[in-house]
């Protein structure tokens, strides 16, 4: 509707980035979240700022001690578009996904998600009758594809972006995937 | 209803899409809701048979993708795809697909989408139907035609985009010196946000009401009008609040703007719900024609509740291919409606949006109010669409007993957790201006002056 960045010096893309850094702090358990890039700085939050002052605040202060860490886990969890991962195969019925907002630790037990890059079928294999990209087993690089994701003739590739051994395929070739559906699971051990 | 349509994917979010997904349930059709990430836990997403999620929080990954969208339908077995308003809404090309893949879509043709989505298209077609458009200009390309028409049309002129509408891309000129320059910035900007930089020019009408006439048509060539809604409070060219009927019109350009509505969507062989908007002057007393919109609007209730027809519901009949059961001496108008908008927003902050989790929740009840919402205790209002919360719209037997009990039911509105509008409403609402109906399309620019936030101290 109105356009939020009125600040001059940024750009729509910077607005943007710090809207998403709002958002995903509210999901996480910080509160406040401070960013400074060159001459820039920018604290969201909802208590009570941080000090203001260049420094980190000397541990006596009443600012929690999580605060210099706290820009990594947010920024994180905005980049990562699998925080709620949907159980695949069938599109899930509605009771289900709104359960959804999960979080994103998924590297429990040494082994890590595969999640959808975009909603759309499932191809576990390059082409009918060739053999699949990968099975169960299979050892596993960031680089290696793993699968393909279609979008009305439009093939998206899926790489694994881990290094380990396949040990679960979730989907079955040519199922409907919803975006960030968890498709495999890689252990990296 | 006819079988035709069983299951309709619903590509849209918010309280529109719990609306439409109210619709088909009491039609017996099936819904599936497209979602985003950021919708995953929507009120839509649970009241909906099923949720698909289709991509990340920002719309042109999710909302604005018609691959995606389309691709969701067919892969959950829908045979029909609603888009609501915004977003793909008035997308030719979403149009275009759903029939590619046997998909029909809850609208009017792709064709009647493109005639009426070039405003300049729009004009010429409003002028051949004999609807009086405003003086000005085809399309502009050097300001030495622009200045032509200045000289014609006189001064102020509105510079506008022809692929915007909706209130968006348009620039007014008062002084001719100004022209050569908001002609090249107007045309940079409609080039950044619709990717097409022709621009046209209009007369500007100082003292403007904004009235618009509902029409529905269907596929057997049958057009009726559900009379006009008056959305002459507006803030930077965004409807804030809505009625219907528009009061004090003289029956004589009532009767003008239905028939001149009705005329050009006859010429297209409209199908489906539309609005077609004019900007009535309020020194002359004449009307001229603004645009169409090739949608279900954000105001449409106000026209459901004095007409009692439902106009989603009236949309996925047409689409179903089943003749209007009605005609237009059918349509009987009774009773005053008027519609307040709840956004998100500060209004001591200049209505700068504001996110953030709802924690109380409690709108108003009573007999003949209703709210259009999406909203729940504990909802989280996201940061990547826009700022509605809730549509409260009213019915009275008069407008005087409308303006009391939207008063009342704003008062009642009890949200917390985010900044609302709700405060703002009641203050307009409650203006002199609003009450003896002398409002125009610059009111609340007028009056914000006067505003005193509860929140600004």
């Amino acid at each position: 509707m109105s356009d939020p960045g009125t600040a001059r010096g940024l750009t729509d893309e910077d607005v943007d980035q710090v809207t998403r850094l709002v958002e995903s702090l509210d999901r996480s358990g910080f509160d406040f979240l401070q960013v400074e890039l060159g001459d820039l700085r920018i604290t969201v939050g909802t208590g009570e700022p941080p000090v203001p002052g260049a420094a980190p605040p000397p541990p006596a202060a009443a600012t929690p001690a999580a605060v210099p860490q706290a820009v990594a886990p947010a920024r994180n969890a905005a980049d990562r578009p699998d925080t709620a991962v949907a159980p695949s195969a069938a599109p899930v019925a509605a009771g289900s996904v709104a359960a959804g907002s999960v979080a994103a630790g998924s590297v429990a037990a040494g082994s890590v998600e595969i999640t959808a890059p975009t909603m759309g079928i499932f191809y576990a294999r390059p082409e009918p009758g060739k053999p699949p990209f990968v099975a169960v087993g299979d050892v596993v690089e960031e680089t290696t594809t793993v699968a393909l994701v279609e979008v009305m003739k439009t093939f998206h590739s899926v790489a694994a972006r881990v290094r380990g051994t396949v040990v679960e395929i979730c989907v079955s070739d040519t199922d409907f995937v919803e975006f960030g559906a968890v498709l495999m699971r890689v252990s990296t051990e | 209803m006819s079988g035709s349509i069983r299951r309709v994917l619903v590509a849209n979010r918010g309280e529109i899409a719990v609306r439409i997904v109210h619709a088909c349930r009491e039609l017996g059709i099936e819904t599936v809701l497209a979602v985003s990430e950021a919708d995953r836990d929507s009120l839509g997403a649970r009241l909906a048979d099923r949720a698909v999620c289709i991509g990340p929080p920002r719309a042109p990954q999710s909302y604005l993708d018609v691959a995606r969208i389309v691709t969701a339908a067919v892969a959950t077995g829908c045979d029909a795809v609603h888009p609501g308003y915004g977003f793909l809404s008035e997308s030719p090309a979403l149009a275009r697909a759903c029939t590619e893949h046997g998909l029909t879509f809850v609208g009017p043709t792709a064709a009647q989408l493109e005639a009426m989505g070039d405003k300049i298209s729009a004009r010429r077609l409003a002028r051949a139907a004999g609807v009086p458009t405003l003086p000005g200009s085809e399309q502009v390309r050097t300001p030495q035609e622009a200045l032509a028409v200045a000289r014609e049309v006189g001064l102020p002129l509105i510079v506008k985009a022809s692929a915007g509408g909706g209130g968006r891309g348009m620039k007014v000129v008062s002084d001719v010196a100004e022209l050569p320059s908001v002609l090249a910035t107007a045309a940079a900007e409609a080039a950044a946000a619709f990717g097409d930089p022709t621009l046209y020019v209009e007369r500007f009408v100082r003292n403007a009401r904004h009235v618009e006439v509902q029409v529905l048509g269907d596929r057997h060539g049958h057009v009726v009008h559900l009379g006009e809604r008056d959305c002459s409070l507006q803030r930077r060219n965004q409807k804030v609040v809505e009625e219907a009927p528009a009061p004090g019109l003289p029956p004589q350009v009532r009767d003008a703007l239905h028939a001149a509505a009705v005329r050009l969507a006859r010429r297209i062989g409209y199908e489906s719900a539309g609005t077609v908007e004019f900007v009535l002057d309020r020194d002359t007393g004449e009307f001229f024609f603004l645009e169409m919109n090739t949608r279900i609007q954000v105001e449409h209730p106000v026209t459901e509740l004095v007409t009692g027809i439902d106009l989603v519901q009236q949309q996925l009949r047409v689409a179903a291919g089943e003749p209007l059961a009605f005609g237009q001496c059918d349509v009987v108008h009774r009773g005053h409606a008027i519609e307040c908008r709840i956004t998100a927003e500060v209004p001591s902050a200049d209505f700068r949006p504001d996110a953030g989790r709802i924690t109380a929740w409690d709108p108003p009840g009573g007999p003949n109010v209703r709210v259009d919402t999406h909203c729940v205790p504990g909802y989280l209002v996201p940061v990547y669409y826009d700022s509605l919360l809730a549509k409260l719209i009213v019915y009275a037997p008069t407008r005087a007993e409308a303006i009391a009990r939207a008063r009342s039911a704003l008062r009642r509105f009890g949200i917390e957790g985010v900044r609302t509008t709700v405060g703002f409403l009641d203050f307009l609402v409650g203006r002199p201006e609003f009450a003896d109906a002398t409002m125009t399309t610059h009111t609340i620019a007028d009056v914000l002056g006067e505003f005193a936030p509860a929140d600004a101290a």
